[in-house]
């Protein structure tokens, strides 16, 4: 393990860094997230220009073949920045559930669609109550005699799609609603007759749809990858979701450390610097706590991402995003707390820390539900080791 | 930046692991196991068996009688160490004075102390707090007046551990008369056989007799004791503010097998409805949330030594960091380890081969022996080596001067 960032990896964070307190400062993203739906096109192709949204394709793509590592410095960055594009459904969601059928040549052609820029493609997988399990689907996709599909069911808490062109859609064409066989990826035209979309915001400002899909007609070129097989393709995209969220949990937590840490210096009451008491010190000192933590829990599930594959990477990414988000949420509110009154408002840029760090929390599924997937696998290997002639490492054998 | 680990570790595991096997004597295994303190006579016993090895003191400089393995190396031997129930070491001696002396000490004082420090043949114990200098441990008052070429001691000491096994003692006192009480410190070792040094036992709530304290009656110690410049000894103890103190405190080990005991015992606590533990939500909630800390801890950790000091980010506080939530997960663990006994989970169970044993051996699960004691004792974890208060205050004065 080597923690030392790459000469490329710090140069990529100063670029970003820099290119968020040029065009994403508190100002411009308040202007940004006054729009329905937040989004700035100027942002977007500047997103593209700067090879990000392509970031993890391959060269011959117009990317650069980046690492979970990197797409983990750009989502703290742009999340530190407090980004409303839909940088995480797309650039990061979509381009991996494409990018495990990049041997197809529409699936390429949609990779660089999405990588320039030019097309806005997002992820539309998760449904009411799935906690975006990537088996649970039940959005159906009924074969039609001209060998295409007709797609019926409903997503909900669709990241970007008002500004999305294109969805790729998780839907059924075979099994059961928990099924792990039977899935397929369909790219879905944003204008499709059928395709209904109920538009909101987040409480953060971020735009999203619940989508209803009635009958809507998909063509055998449609389809991406095979049918039936697209539970990795979704897995995988998971897991870099999941990475990229805590990532960019990480980067607001540590702002607002650093926004609660320069008021604390400079606000004066009771003819002393609120950083003078003791018990604010304290609270400081937590946050910075849990904000080093949650650093290496994202360590943490990197190094699970490089090391497994598939639901192995999930089920011990269901640690770091369960405890990164509750945390995220537990550091925000402290940092709020420490503002008193100011952080109650909409012009101090601690309470939408904090809002984005409570809608983190309620993303690609709850803390709650992935302490549940955690417990699950702790029961799994308790399990496993409890039956007799299992190998393994087992500390303590002399008790 | 990379998170693969080394395939060299597997065969260095190996290579602990076989060690352990052949040389750890089965009956310290059991008695390591158990979770009661280790002996003196384990202690020192198990110290001799690493130094024949060349592993007296791993953490040490090659250059010092260490082993030059990697940081990564470290962890791994600590925890098959722990896993296969060594003796804890004399740590005092281990982590503490020996860096010291092998940093600050003349070539004699080297030549003298360091190698029966390696061969196990001396006990060590630590003379730093005071009752009035506990977090301000600069304010101590234990005096060293100097007469010719001899110190003469008078004071108090307390919380000192195993004074009681210790041949030698590492004192930190006033030697000067400065304004500014951390300028007049000085670092003397002292033989606990010198004329004018009492012990008086401190029972903790745990049961055990840990700690005591040491008086300090006109005790003569020869100048030649006095490691680093005379007054100058602040700077020597803020040596030890080291990454590899703290990691060694943050237990990572002990944690994980809280962890593997809990698991086990969770399993084995039946109750009328015909459910374990492991059935309980409520419960795998807890265990699944610390569980989660420990894998956070255990990155942390590799991190702060895989890096350095002052190149993993926040440089200095990271130790502090460390000390809080480590302290926090290790109540919280040996909580949980406790509920795991069930009904008999308060049954005091003193240490069998302690200073007290009961007649007839307590009703309640015999597995679980020494983890009540570890409970209570768990406590001076966010106390001992500068509480979690005091490590708030060093990360808060870090940030907010920053």
């Amino acid at each position: 393990m080597d923690f030392r960032p790459t000469t490329e990896q710090q140069a990529l964070r100063d670029s970003v860094r820099r290119f968020v307190a040029e065009r994403y400062g508190f100002d411009a993203y308040r202007a940004i997230a006054a729009r329905t739906p937040a989004f700035d096109p100027a942002i977007w192709r500047a997103l593209a220009q700067n090879g990000w949204l392509a970031a993890m394709l391959p060269e011959k793509l117009g990317g650069v073949g980046a690492s979970a590592i990197e797409l983990a410095i750009l989502a703290e960055e742009l999340g530190r920045g407090l980004l409303l594009e839909p940088f995480l459904p797309s650039g990061v969601m979509a381009a991996r559930a494409l990018l495990s059928h990049i041997h197809e040549a529409g699936t390429q052609h949609l990779l660089q669609s999405l990588g320039s820029g030019e097309k806005i493609i997002v992820l539309a997988h998760g449904e009411t109550g799935s906690a975006w399990a990537p088996e649970a689907v039940s959005t159906r996709a009924i074969a039609t005699p001209d060998g295409g599909y007709a797609i019926s069911g409903h997503k909900s808490v669709v990241l970007g799609a008002p500004n999305a062109d294109t969805f790729l859609v998780s839907a059924r064409t075979a099994g059961s609603a928990l099924s792990p066989h039977g899935i397929a990826l369909f790219a879905i035209d944003a204008a499709s007759p059928g395709l209904w979309m109920q538009s909101g915001k987040l409480v953060d400002g971020r735009a999203f749809a619940d989508l209803t899909l009635t009958n809507v007609a998909v063509r055998r070129e449609q389809v991406i990858g095979r049918p039936g097989e697209a539970l990795i393709p979704l897995g995988d995209a998971l897991a870099h979701g999941i990475v990229a969220l805590g990532a960019e949990s990480v980067g607001i937590m540590d702002r607002a450390l650093l926004m609660t840490r320069d008021y604390l210096r400079t606000r004066r009451q009771f003819g002393a610097p609120l950083a003078s008491f003791q018990a604010l010190q304290h609270a400081l000192a937590d946050v910075l706590v849990d904000v080093e933590m949650c650093r290496s829990m994202l360590h943490f599930a990197l190094k699970a991402l490089g090391s497994e594959d598939g639901a192995g990477a999930l089920a011990e990414l269901s640690a770091a995003k369960s405890y990164i988000c509750t945390a995220a949420k537990r550091a925000t509110a402290k940092c709020l707390q420490l503002h008193g009154g100011i952080g109650m408002t909409e012009e101090y840029a601690i309470g939408h820390l904090y809002r984005r760090a409570v809608a983190n929390e309620t993303l690609l599924g709850s803390a709650r539900e992935y302490q549940a997937r955690y417990m699950d696998l702790i029961r799994h290997r308790i399990g496993a080791q409890s039956k007799p002639g299992v190998a393994g490492a087992q500390p303590g054998k002399h008790s | 930046m990379h998170f693969e680990t080394d395939h060299r570790l597997k065969g260095f595991r190996h290579e602990v692991r076989a060690f352990l096997h052949e040389s750890l004597p089965p009956d310290l295994a059991r008695r390591g196991a158990r979770g009661y303190m280790s002996s003196r006579a384990d202690t020192l016993r198990w110290q001799r068996i690493l130094y024949d090895k060349g592993w007296g003191a791993p953490q040490w400089p090659a250059a010092d009688g260490g082993t030059g393995w990697s940081a990564m190396q470290q962890v791994v031997f600590e925890e098959e160490c722990a896993f296969a129930g060594a003796p804890v070491r004399n740590i005092q001696a281990i982590s503490t004075l020996g860096p010291i002396i092998n940093a600050f000490g003349t070539p004699e004082q080297k030549s003298r102390f360091i190698p029966p420090i390696l061969r196990g043949e001396v006990f060590w114990c630590q003379g730093f707090s005071e009752p009035e200098a506990g977090s301000d441990l600069a304010s101590l008052k234990t005096r060293a007046d100097r007469d010719g070429d001899t110190y003469v001691v008078n004071g108090q000491k307390i919380w000192t551990s195993l004074a009681h096994w210790a041949d030698w003692v590492f004192l930190l006192v006033r030697t000067g008369t400065a304004a500014r009480k951390q300028a007049g410190l000085s670092l003397l070792l002292v033989d606990m056989k010198t004329p004018g040094i009492t012990i008086r036992p401190i029972i903790s709530i745990d049961g055990c007799h840990h700690l005591n304290q040491t008086f300090y009656d006109g005790v003569a110690v020869p100048v030649a004791n006095r490691i680093g410049p005379e007054d100058g000894a602040w700077d020597v103890t803020k040596h030890l503010l080291g990454n590899e103190r703290v990691f060694g405190s943050a237990d990572l080990p002990m944690l994980k097998r809280y962890l593997f005991l809990i698991k086990r015992t969770a399993q084995l606590c039946v109750n009328v409805r015909g459910t374990t533990l492991v059935d309980d939500e409520l419960f795998m909630a807890r265990l699944a949330e610390l569980e989660m800390e420990v894998l956070a801890i255990e990155m942390f950790i590799f991190r702060l030594i895989g890096t350095g000091e002052k190149s993993s980010g926040r440089g200095w506080v990271n130790g502090s960091v460390l000390k809080i939530r480590a302290a926090e997960v290790h109540q919280k663990l040996g909580e949980l380890l406790l509920e795991t006994l069930g009904d008999h989970a308060a049954v005091f169970r003193p240490d069998p081969e302690g200073e007290y044993v009961p007649e007839t051996e307590p009703p309640g699960p015999a597995y679980g022996a020494g983890w009540a004691a570890d409970f209570f004792y768990r406590r001076a974890k966010s106390i001992a080596g500068g509480t979690s208060e005091i490590q708030r205050n060093i990360i808060a004065k870090e940030l907010l001067s920053g």
